[in-house]
């Protein structure tokens, strides 16, 4: 009965869509549509809520269709089910134990209102911005680097990733959400999130170093335009790029007319972001430099012209010739082109080394010298990050074409089926063409039939698995109609009627039976036979946990995880939640990349749920996971008993007791692998100059490790130079450390010298310098700078590194590397460019020669002589420089050489060996963390059920 | 008496699971593609996409070809940074006569302005029965004509080696798609389901400059993308640390055995769970076949001689001898991909690669003696052992140079307009030269290729339909000629 009204309404609608609009535009425009096309159902007018339901309208929805099966729903879930599902969906972490016993205990009482508490307490905890973040993220293809090979870090993208995780904890309605991430600056573009949202279509890839700036634009716009479609009205436009749709009704022209919405855009590279005082810090700061920073850049111009004359000329006739007319005369599309020579011109720029240019004209250099003097007499220039945002780059337009045969101009419009009114465009009081903004509203009108119905699927797909519309970025004619039309429309209804929040729609559906039905239950024959793929929901689907889910997990599981709320990213191996893990394109974290997380190329609407033998090796054995194990040994093994430790881990993994059988074989686990161990092996023997003369310090990894209390002092600027030989590298990721000053966490700032080994993430043998010091944005961050030098083993080489730490974010490492047993063997260098602007205070850590304060990654050589200076010396001051010059007075910190009696020059110089630490886990932990490992890796940790 | 550690089997149902036919997992883009078939049947356009039939507990098994095959495995031989056409396969006699004029209708091009013609930097001479000319820079190679299909006039759509790297790679500019190895896995498989289907063996000298996009899997499922690794470099999490190797490893893959299969036994018609445990098991094996096949330990001496891998006096050199026997012992066991790499980015511009900018006369010759006996060892050797009858060898690089110096430095620069790749081994039509540029080298003149035709050639010889082979993402059926490509007949043996 229902069914038929609903065919009624849908009918009446439909018509009342399809005849009323179109008194101003003919129906010609949709001659050509077949009858088949104007009755796609995903632009069919959502049909209104007219029922009332005497439960829960999901549970009415799903039940019917279910009926029309002869299927059923299964038995409801009972407490440890729920709490686990509920949790790790909504927050995308275990419950903890005393969360799970008061669950239960509510649940004792009164179920309904157990899961009513349950659930308000979750969508109030900022774990689920965090959770339900990472959603939104893949579906904006969000990543933190440029992609190609440069990869390089867009350091202000993570605002973007803590701007989501923002709307989202504050139940921003959706459709403001949608406007902000469209059209944020035409808005409001003094307002913080607005315009950070507008970073959503700058998130595509992008090749630097591209000299068809034609092209290039040409293909950041299709991304543009492909990822807006496919986002938000869930349609795949790729396909009408080159020809009108094959499949779907969408033209060639309508996909160039939504592209012409966007097509005005640029990526403005100088809009800092602080706070306001921070930001009137800085214009004061350029008001008292503006004349010196003029009298330089005076000084500089020639230089510069030049520069940019060796760039621009290496871009196609025409662009250059675009490039230098005068910038009234460029069109909107030339400027933009222009803008895309500019950043090859300024990347250029920012490699000119100034010094050496001025060297041969004393009288220039003084100047540069004296002016460079006078603007460091100021206060520095405070450091703030450059806003990752979008805006148009003036009120005119860019003109957009339609390509082919004939080339035609085309305006913004929608979609040519939906024969609706041309949208009114008006440029805004920003300097903007208004366009995006029509665009965003007609995407958040409340008519629009796709944009509700796109995100309520989307919500609905990551609470079940799939969608209602399996095809959640598309749900054109290749993809799926939906299982559930009526209930697809309801609950668009509902988003709208409760003001487009999306925490309304996860309380209805959460609290529905049909998402509290149980997950374990087989099916039956007529399951199997009707519904195989349970679309249709007879029972909770069985899932795999996600990546980030896998990762967080297993922290939590550990005892490790740490709260973070925002800032910067962080490096895979610390302990916070994976949301915050670096997203680089071509370097991804392993962990979530093996367990399928996007790698931010493209829109992502699912995840695979890929079982691999990549996955299988990565758990086995990887160290991360055995580290979350013996950090979970550590945690349970204070228990009284190795029972109770072994139920502990059990519930603290799986959220249930462990049985009889599981106590008994994890027991007999532990006795056989006490039983295996043979008594600790002395390390091995180390090789040792015999015969020879001693003329260097030899370094193993058995030699009491040789440290001095007190560290240097470095600045802004040093070098590290060592002559020394490494015999070899160690068999895993261990550095091969000669130098460091570092206390090993990633929270305090610190460096060290050495090269990697075997297993290292970075090629073995490479020439690194590790740096944790502060970003642009004021956060601690790590990092590996590595050569890319790849130094053979056994040979005494030469290595230096002199590190620029440039609070304006333009720092450096530059590596030299020198074999010096080989004759002529050329100098190698490698300038590495980094993030790190500052490092605080090292000082007061202990300087180690050989390794490290943490232990492991010992050298594994000897050492002739090392010199530390700061400021960095240049080339011509170097050991091995043939004048041999000494470095200006005071740059040498400290210049040790062993060429005599190692061991004096050590005591003389304050150097004390350490006695090596004491081994933090004992055979019993270990046996343990063998047994927590086999847990964290089992299926049941990894699936819920 | 105490519970044994010895796994139990698997129940009937957990079996019945495994052995499934049919996985529709991923029922999104199982039923996208059925529906997607009955479209096209409907409007009689193309031919529907060939799915292959993916076991979850053996998604390496061998799967069906679109139609015969004339080659079953590949050995890919990329060479990065662009390696110059005209002084090496390109033979091109007007640059003689031209020598130190100008190009007529130069161009700027990547770095810039252009100088005069250069003629061949190294002389070229007849090669094999075909007189093939090819010069000396690359002797060896050269000495294969007769078994060699040139192909001279392909075109890339970009002057950038990144991009041009991952387009010829994976048939896109953009990177985030999947690499021809990742589709040749995802369709067909591999012979051998205990080494991977793909591998990607990296110089000596390090990664190329497209790094992972070369072998990436992008939006096909993870099982498909390539594996790097190389005689010197080991695959990934291969070994347990150290204090978990042995008996300690064997005891726990046992505990966690028994827990996984009593955890299936609660959820018997889970088949993702199953395969899982399958999942484990093939992870072992690879633990012991992968050190078998990467020890080169029991290649005799003469050997070792033949590849140069013993050459003492250039460690790159010997590297990629070695990479080069490790290609031939993957292909021996029945690995369906092996993309060999001759270049790397690790020392920038010309130094670890191809990348003849400032002069390649001085350059060129140092990667020339890396390159040339080795791959052409390796080549003579599959023909040795009948190999060649099933492999399919194709050398490339991801566009030409120019014919002229740059302005101002003895090196040539980038040319997407022209260039050279060939093809040798099973089903290919050899001796054989294919296209032409134009009297300089300069732009592809007579049956210009673009790549998407390149691909469609070896997706042909493989027994694949470039036009069905596709996968359904974003609501579009993706495919490694995008909407182009042309099968080149005249290749095909």
């Amino acid at each position: 009965m229902a069914r038929i009204f609903y065919i009624f309404l849908a009918t009446l609608f439909a018509n009342h869509f399809l005849f009323s609009k179109s008194a101003t535009q003919s129906e010609d425009v949709r001659a050509n549509f077949s009858e088949r096309e104007k009755a796609w159902w995903a632009i069919q007018p959502i049909r209104k809520n007219t029922l009332n339901f005497p439960a829960n309208p999901v549970d009415y929805f799903v039940q019917e269709k279910l009926e029309s099966k002869e299927l059923e729903l299964s038995p409801q879930a009972g407490p440890y089910e729920f709490i686990r599902r509920a949790s790790f969906d909504l927050i995308g972490l275990p419950p903890s134990e005393g969360e799970t016993k008061a669950f239960t205990d509510s649940w004792k009482k009164n179920p309904e209102t157990a899961k009513k508490e349950l659930i308000e307490k979750l969508l109030a905890s900022p774990a689920y911005g965090e959770r339900w973040a990472t959603h939104w993220l893949d579906v904006v293809r969000f990543a933190e680097s440029d992609g190609y090979r440069a990869d390089d870090f867009r350091s202000s993208a993570y605002l973007y990733r803590d701007y989501v995780i923002r709307s989202l904890n504050q139940d921003k309605p959706y459709d403001q959400f949608v406007r902000e991430q469209l059209a944020g600056d035409e808005i409001d573009p003094k307002n913080f999130d607005h315009m950070i949202a507008t970073g959503f279509l700058r998130h595509g890839v992008y090749e630097w170093n591209q000299r068809n700036a034609r092209m290039q634009w040409e293909l950041i716009l299709n991304e543009m335009t492909n990822v807006t479609g496919e986002v938000f009205l869930g349609l795949g436009m790729g396909c009408a790029q080159c020809h009108d749709h094959k499949f779907d009704p969408i033209l060639q022209k309508d996909y160039y007319s939504m592209q012409s919405f966007l097509s005005s855009v640029w990526w403005p590279e100088d809009q800092n972001i602080g706070k306001p005082d921070q930001l009137l810090k800085l214009q004061q700061w350029e008001a008292e430099t503006f004349e010196v920073r003029e009298k330089l850049m005076e000084l500089k111009k020639d230089i510069l012209k030049g520069n940019e004359r060796i760039v621009v000329k290496q871009f196609p006739a025409d662009i250059q010739e675009m490039y230098y007319k005068k910038p009234e005369e460029r069109t909107t599309h030339e400027q933009q082109l222009v803008e895309m020579v500019n950043r090859q011109v300024r990347h250029k720029s920012t490699r000119i080394k100034w010094e050496e240019k001025f060297k041969k004209n004393e009288e220039l250099k003084k100047k540069y010298d004296d002016l460079n003097l006078e603007l460091a007499s100021f206060s520095p220039k405070p450091s703030l990050p450059q806003a990752f945002i979008t805006t148009d780059l003036s009120v005119r337009p860019a003109r957009t074409f339609v390509p082919g045969k004939k080339i035609q101009e085309t305006f913004p419009e929608f979609l040519t089926l939906l024969n609706l009114p041309s949208p009114k465009i008006e440029e805004t009081k920003h300097g903007t063409t208004g366009r995006r903004l029509a665009l965003a509203n007609w995407i958040t009108s409340p008519d629009n039939p796709l944009s509700t119905r796109v995100i309520v699927n989307r919500v609905w797909q990551k609470h079940f698995g799939q969608g209602l519309v399996t095809t959640a970025n598309d749900f054109g004619f290749l993809g799926e109609p939906p299982t559930h039309p009526a209930l697809l429309d309801f609950l668009s209804n509902y988003l709208i009627q409760n003001d487009w929040k999306l925490k309304s729609l996860h309380r209805l559906i959460m609290l529905s039976d049909t998402y509290g039905q149980t997950a374990r239950q087989e099916p039956s024959d007529k399951a199997s036979l009707q519904d195989p793929q349970n679309q249709l929901l007879w029972r909770f689907p069985p899932r795999r946990l996600s990546a980030e889910q896998i990762r967080d997990a297993m922290l939590f599981t550990s005892g490790e995880l740490k709260t973070k709320s925002g800032g910067s990213s962080v490096d895979g191996n610390s302990p916070h939640r994976s949301v915050y893990v670096k997203k680089r394109r071509n370097s991804p974290d392993r962990i979530l990349s093996a367990f399928d997380a996007p790698a931010g190329f493209s829109s992502s609407s699912e995840r695979l749920d890929t079982t691999t033998s990549t996955q299988a090796l990565l758990l086995r054995n990887n160290p991360w996971p055995h580290a979350r194990a013996q950090a979970m040994a550590n945690k349970f093994a204070k228990s009284e008993s190795t029972k109770s430790t072994i139920s502990k881990i059990f519930k603290s993994a799986y959220g249930r007791p462990a049985t009889q059988a599981e106590i008994e074989l994890s027991q007999s686990f532990l006795d056989q692998w006490l039983n295996n161990q043979e008594p600790n092996k002395e390390p091995q023997a180390i090789e040792t100059t015999t015969g020879k003369s001693i003329d260097s310090l030899s370094l193993y990894e058995n030699t009491p490790r040789i440290y001095k209390k007190k560290g240097i002092e470095l600045g802004t600027s040093w070098t590290i130079e060592a002559i020394t030989r490494l015999d070899h590298i160690h068999a895993n990721a261990y550095v091969n450390t000669l130098l460091s000053q570092w206390s090993g966490s990633h929270q305090k700032a610190g460096w060290t010298f050495g090269i990697t080994s075997a297993k290292s993430a970075y090629e073995p043998r490479n020439f690194i310098m590790q740096l944790i010091g502060e970003n642009i944005g004021g956060d601690t961050i790590y990092r590996v700078i590595d050569s890319n030098l790849q130094i053979p083993l056994g040979k005494t080489h030469y290595l230096s590194c002199s590190v620029t730490l440039n609070p304006k974010g333009d720092s450096y490492v530059h590596f030299v590397w020198k074999d010096l047993e080989t004759p002529d063997s050329k100098v190698q260098e490698a300038r590495i460019k980094h993030d790190i602007i500052a490092l605080q205070s090292v000082s007061s850590d202990k300087l180690f020669l050989g390794g490290r304060s943490t232990g492991q990654h010992f050298w594994n050589g000897n050492i002739k002589r090392f010199r530390i200076s700061s400021p960095a010396i240049s080339q011509e001051h170097s050991l091995i420089s043939k004048n041999n010059k000494a470095p200006d007075q005071g740059a040498a910190k400290l210049d040790l050489s062993f060429a005599k009696s190692p061991n004096q020059v050590l005591q003389d110089t304050g150097f004390l060996p350490r006695t090596t630490p004491q081994k933090t886990s004992s055979p019993q932990s270990e046996a343990l963390a063998a047994l927590c490992h086999v847990i964290l890796t089992s299926n049941e940790f990894l699936y819920l059920h | 008496m105490k519970p044994s550690l010895q796994p139990k089997e698997l129940s009937p149902a957990g079996m019945s699971m495994l052995n499934r036919r049919s996985f529709l997992k991923h029922s999104s883009t199982a039923l996208g593609s059925m529906a997607l078939a009955g479209l096209l049947a409907n409007d009689g356009l193309l031919g529907a996409p060939i799915r292959p039939e993916i076991l979850p507990d053996r998604p390496y098994a061998p799967r069906k070809t679109h139609f015969p095959a004339k080659a079953k495995q590949v050995l890919l031989i990329y060479c990065t940074g662009a390696v110059s056409h005209v002084d090496t396969f390109d033979y091109k006699p007007e640059l003689y006569k031209r020598h130190d004029t100008p190009l007529p209708g130069a161009v700027n091009t990547f770095q810039g302005e252009n100088g005069n013609l250069i003629r061949p930097l190294w002389d070229f001479h007849p090669r094999g029965n075909c007189g093939k000319m090819t010069s000396d820079l690359l002797p060896e190679l050269g000495s294969l004509a007769d078994d060699v299909a040139y192909v001279h006039s392909l075109t890339s759509k970009t002057n950038t080696h990144g991009p041009g790297e991952t387009y010829m790679s994976t048939g896109f500019i953009l990177e985030g798609f999947p690499s021809m190895g990742a589709w040749t896995s995802y369709a067909l498989g591999t012979e051998n389901e205990n080494l991977p289907a793909f591998v990607s063996i990296p110089d000596p000298r390090g990664n190329p400059q497209a790094s992972v996009n070369n072998w990436s899997n992008a939006f096909l499922p993870a099982q498909f993308q390539g594996t790097p690794f190389s005689a010197s470099k080991e695959i990934r999490n291969l070994q347990a640390p150290a204090r978990f190797r042995g008996k300690a490893d064997r005891d726990g893959r046992d505990l966690l055995k028994f827990f996984n299969e009593s955890h299936l036994q609660r959820f018997p018609g889970d088949s993702e769970l199953a395969a899982r445990i399958a999942g484990y098991e093939l992870a072992a094996r690879m633990q012991t076949s992968i050190p078998e096949v990467t020890d080169l330990s029991d290649e005799p001496d003469y050997v070792l001689k033949e590849y140069a891998a013993d050459d003492p006096k250039n460690q790159s050199r010997a590297g990629f001898g070695k990479n080069c026997i490790l290609a031939r012992r993957l292909l021996e066991r029945g690995v369906r991909f092996v993309q060999l790499f001759n270049g790397s980015y690790a020392m920038g511009e010309g130094v670890g690669n191809w990348d003849g900018h400032k002069s390649i006369k001085a350059q060129y010759p140092g990667h020339a003696h890396i390159l040339d006996q080795p791959a052409a060892a390796l080549i003579r050797d599959l023909k040795r052992r009948g190999l060649l009858n099933d492999v399919l060898v194709v050398w490339c690089t991801e566009f030409g140079r120019m014919p002229t110096f740059q302005k101002g430095a003895s090196g040539r620069d980038h040319n997407p307009a022209g260039f050279t790749a060939w093809m040798a081994g099973a089903g290919v039509n050899a001796p054989y030269t294919f296209g032409a540029t134009d009297e300089f080298g300069w732009k592809a003149e007579k049956d210009v290729l673009s790549l998407h035709d390149f691909h469609a050639t070896i997706l042909h010889l493989l027994g694949l339909d470039h036009e069905r082979l596709s996968y359904y993402h974003n609501g579009i059926e993706r495919r490694l000629t995008d909407v182009h490509g042309h099968v080149v007949s005249d290749l095909i043996a």
